[in-house]
């Protein structure tokens, strides 16, 4: 039972009868996810399809870390649709999908969950809600995304409020988790998002991408130099690297400034990860 | 012998009958009721590069649009997204991010300066887009009780001043500074097929040294017929990664499907030799139109 998806698709159907926005894509992504153990980068906005084939041909990545919304998505994304999605996942690609909502209540940022634990719990869930309404409905993935891998990007997480962060991330992984379930990840600095600490709540993560810039891509190497992600700790193909921070990339003519990452987990969509990037594992 | 030839022929059979199975979802899964127009071995010619922009002077006030977009989190930082569009009829130049000042609603300002990553050179060609983010820590001891600023002064190369509002710059934890500063995609200059769409279908594996025979079927997702002025020509490569890899560029036979006509897809025979040195493991392949913004496809290929 997923309440909160009912809901939400419900009232999803609603700007329907008043001839606003058709809900049907063009264009479907298939659902689910597989093991990828190759490289990847992200970009604050979306590449266009000419761009993306550009950094197909002759390049080490396999997939993009791409932003689908959230009130927190720095970059506008005029590329992002059903079309585009499908556009670049017949290049080849696969992607990691990635939700950017509201940051912890000691931050600085323009949206800030609450820091009583039970309010942020919700809030986790509407956040997951409002993801798969995206998922399913702007980009078309099929079959309600059962199976499809979605990021949680919390920036930060400092500790005089990681109780509530503690909960709004259980709340965002309980509600991914029902059926059809999603593989819900979370992406943050491996030591100021405090990643380790979501192996011990009351939902965990079934993957975590963490973000350390010391140049080694190695998806093992996540502890941070002790404050990190302990070696124990998501294990079984759960685990993706963000290994250099904004840099400038040039290929086939095109520069985009990306991040670097590699993978040990689930991408997007089904059918991915063939092949293996010795550097990534 | 009897029990064998039974076999044997039931062998066959099952051996036929997957054949063409795997013939017809081949066929279906290009999208496609004919069989593939047959690969022709005849030389293209690579679209022309477009022309670097190269602006002979600094962006006016008068030429840009400045507009504030989001407001969000970014590579740690609180960002605030500003778009900055060229609204004149030629190129011009920024010489970098602009400088300035947040200009806070509880009184006071506090200097915008640039990250070292993002200080360079942009030339924008008319209808051109840079996208700046402004950052501020978010991150402090007693964080969470923001110190906005609603407005930026933005310092053109020119010695003009822009103002931007709308904007969403939290001083509370640090002053901000320009953290990302990246030219868009210059406008390109379509041709009707540039809307035509590619699927490829590929074999999972080939060996080294045979022929990599793969289909692409072009579709027309609009709704008006899409004429070829003469067969395009398009590109292929097959590699491993930046350091091997090879590709070439071949005319489309397209003689027997010079349109495309709304919602209509047509599948082309492609092959592609794999070279006898290339490395075993998994490769990508990469197909594309060689028109302005032109239609892509690719897959990954195990080679044996």
């Amino acid at each position: 039972m997923k309440p909160l998806f009912r809901l939400a698709s419900t009232l999803a159907a609603i700007p329907l009868l008043f001839g606003i926005a058709s809900s049907t894509p063009a264009y479907a992504l298939t659902n689910g996810s597989g093991i990828d153990q190759g490289k990847g980068f992200d970009t604050c906005q979306d590449p266009t399809a000419a761009q993306m084939q550009a950094f197909w041909t002759g390049t080490p990545y396999f997939w993009l870390g791409t932003y689908i919304g959230g009130s927190l998505m720095a970059c506008s994304q005029p590329n992002l649709s059903s079309s585009w999605v499908t556009t670049v996942n017949n290049q080849g690609w696969d992607f990691e999908f990635i939700w950017v909502g509201p940051e912890p209540p000691c931050t600085g940022y323009a949206s800030r969950f609450s820091s009583d634990p039970a309010t942020a719990y919700q809030q986790g869930r509407n956040e997951a809600v409002s993801a798969w309404n995206t998922l399913t409905n702007t980009l078309g993935i099929t079959n309600g995304a059962s199976g499809t891998a979605l990021v949680y990007d919390l920036e930060s997480s400092p500790s005089s409020c990681q109780s509530a962060t503690n909960s709004f991330i259980a709340g965002w992984d309980y509600q991914l988790q029902l059926t059809p379930a999603q593989k819900a990840g979370v992406y943050g600095a491996v030591c100021g998002s405090n990643l380790a600490a979501y192996a011990s709540i009351s939902s965990v993560p079934d993957f975590v991408w963490g973000a350390w810039w010391n140049g080694n891509p190695s998806t093992s190497n996540l502890d941070g130099g002790g404050c990190g992600v302990p070696n124990g700790s998501w294990g079984y193909h759960q685990r993706l690297k963000q290994y250099q921070g904004g840099h400038n990339e040039t290929w086939n003519g095109v520069t985009l400034n990306v991040d670097s990452d590699c993978a040990n987990g689930p991408t997007d969509p089904s059918g991915t990860g063939t092949y293996v990037d010795p550097a990534c594992p | 012998m009897n029990g064998n030839s039974i076999s044997h022929r039931a062998a066959t059979l099952a051996l036929t009958a997957a054949s063409l199975t795997a013939l017809l979802v081949a066929f279906v899964a290009t999208g496609s009721a004919a069989a593939p127009i047959a690969w022709v071995d005849q030389s293209g010619m690579p679209q022309s590069a477009a022309a670097q922009v190269h602006a002979q002077r600094a962006c006016r006030a008068a030429d840009l649009q400045i507009a504030a977009g989001r407001a969000g989190a970014f590579r740690g930082m609180a960002a605030q997204e500003l778009l900055l569009t060229n609204r004149a009829a030629n190129a011009c130049s920024l010489a970098g991010p602009p400088g300035g000042a947040a200009m806070l609603d509880a009184g006071g300002q506090r200097a915008l300066t640039t990250a070292g990553t993002a200080a360079h050179r942009i030339d924008l060609a008319p209808g051109q887009v840079v996208r700046m983010l402004v950052g501020t820590a978010a991150t402090c001891a007693g964080a969470g009780h923001p110190n906005v600023a609603s407005s930026l002064h933005l310092a053109l190369d020119t010695g003009e001043t822009a103002s931007v509002s709308g904007v969403w710059v939290n001083a509370e934890c640090g002053s901000p500074q320009t953290i990302l500063f990246d030219a868009g995609a210059a406008p390109a200059a379509r041709v009707p097929a540039s809307s035509l769409r590619a699927k490829l279908s590929a074999p999972a594996s080939v060996g080294r040294g045979q022929t990599l025979s793969y289909v692409v079927v072009l579709s027309n997702p609009t709704a008006s017929t899409i004429t070829f002025g003469g067969c395009p020509s398009y590109t292929e490569w097959l590699g491993a990664g930046p350091s091997g890899g090879g590709s070439r560029t071949l005319l489309l036979n397209c003689g027997a499907a010079p349109s495309i006509s709304p919602g209509q897809s047509v599948a082309f025979e492609m092959r592609i030799t794999v070279p006898t040195t290339m490395a075993t493991g998994t490769a990508k392949l990469s197909w594309h139109l060689e028109v302005p913004d032109g239609a892509g496809a690719g897959a990954t290929v195990g080679i044996s």
